[in-house]
């Protein structure tokens, strides 16, 4: 490594040598029209230079490492909402098949809600937040989709024996008609897209 | 002051199921019937306040909520606002399972009323 940081020095400082006899050339062999090229060097103005460089450098390089922090962090955090949108996915992968067991369906439900909940948290610490307009649709959405998903009628012993119920319980195996199917994969689709535009919402930022 | 304390992961299980004991394993009515109804009954004669912790499972169908806490006023009929005055909910994880228990008792109660 040390050897490596000196190679680089020499480098640089042969760039900066070669810049110096660049410019000694050019005054020494060229005449350029209506241009005076002065033999002498102020020192305020060389102090100046030096001093508008290294703000120059400086300032990049604090906001270079400044934007690629923020880069980093916002990566993780929409890779984190990516990770929901799969839970989600595989969620209405199975409830389309038309049966689902309950407590997989109430655990995904409740690993998006604590997941949301976390990146929430993490976002409040970063350097930009999410608008509660969002956070109130997907909080709809999902309770939306828990409603539509485990929530069965209290029913009469005589609406219970009733057929193509909408949904229906059986050895803790949830199943749905085809109509509540097709309600699901709306209101899906409707989480999908909330979390795609949280991704869009959290990369502008 | 005295507490009864309720916790659905210890006092029943880590995985709730449906509403009706009938169609399937860890139901709402079974939980009602078993745990939830006698304590609170206990809580109501007595007149002290119980806490129910709902954190720790692997999450609630909405059936499950609302025969376990709505099935207190419908089908036991205890006073709705006895429940709600000495009842405390713990819902860290998903904090927006209190309001939903809340509303589970007042549609209950409305209900009860007609």
């Amino acid at each position: 490594m040390p050897m490596k940081n000196l190679k680089n020095k020499l480098i640089q400082a042969g760039i900066y040598l070669s810049c110096i006899a660049f410019g000694y050339v050019i005054t020494r062999f060229f005449e350029i029209p209506h241009f005076e090229i002065s033999k002498t060097i102020d020192v305020s103005n060389v102090l100046t230079l030096i001093v508008t460089a290294w703000l120059a450098i400086l300032i990049t390089t604090v906001f270079e490492k400044q934007n690629n922090d923020h880069r980093v962090e916002k990566d993780l955090i929409i890779t984190r909402v990516g990770n929901i949108y799969d839970i989600a996915d595989s969620l209405q992968l199975e409830s389309n098949s038309g049966r689902i067991h309950i407590t997989e369906a109430s655990s995904s439900l409740k690993r998006i809600n604590t997941a949301l909940n976390s990146i929430y948290r993490i976002v409040d610490k970063c350097h930009f937040n999410i608008t509660a307009d969002l956070k109130d649709r997907l909080k709809n959405c999902l309770a939306d989709i828990r409603n539509t998903l485990t929530n069965t009628p209290s029913l009469t012993d005589e609406q219970l024996n009733s057929k193509d119920l909408p949904i229906e319980i059986k050895d803790s195996i949830i199943h749905f008609n085809k109509e509540r199917v097709s309600q699901l994969e709306v209101k899906f689709d409707t989480l999908k897209d909330l979390l795609l535009e949280l991704q869009i919402h959290i990369n502008n930022k | 002051m005295e507490k009864i304390k309720i916790s659905i992961r210890k006092d029943f299980s880590p995985t709730p199921g449906p509403r009706y004991i009938h169609e399937g394993k860890f139901s709402g009515e079974l939980f009602r019937q078993q745990v939830l109804h006698p304590r609170v009954s206990e809580a109501v004669e007595k007149n002290i306040p119980f806490e129910v912790d709902l954190d720790g499972t692997a999450g609630y169908g909405t059936s499950f909520l609302e025969e376990s806490f709505g099935g207190l006023i419908r089908i036991h009929g205890l006073p709705y606002e006895k429940i709600k005055s000495l009842m405390s909910l713990i819902s860290i994880e998903e904090d927006y399972l209190i309001d939903d228990v809340n509303e589970y008792l007042k549609d209950a109660y409305e209900e009860s009323k007609k």
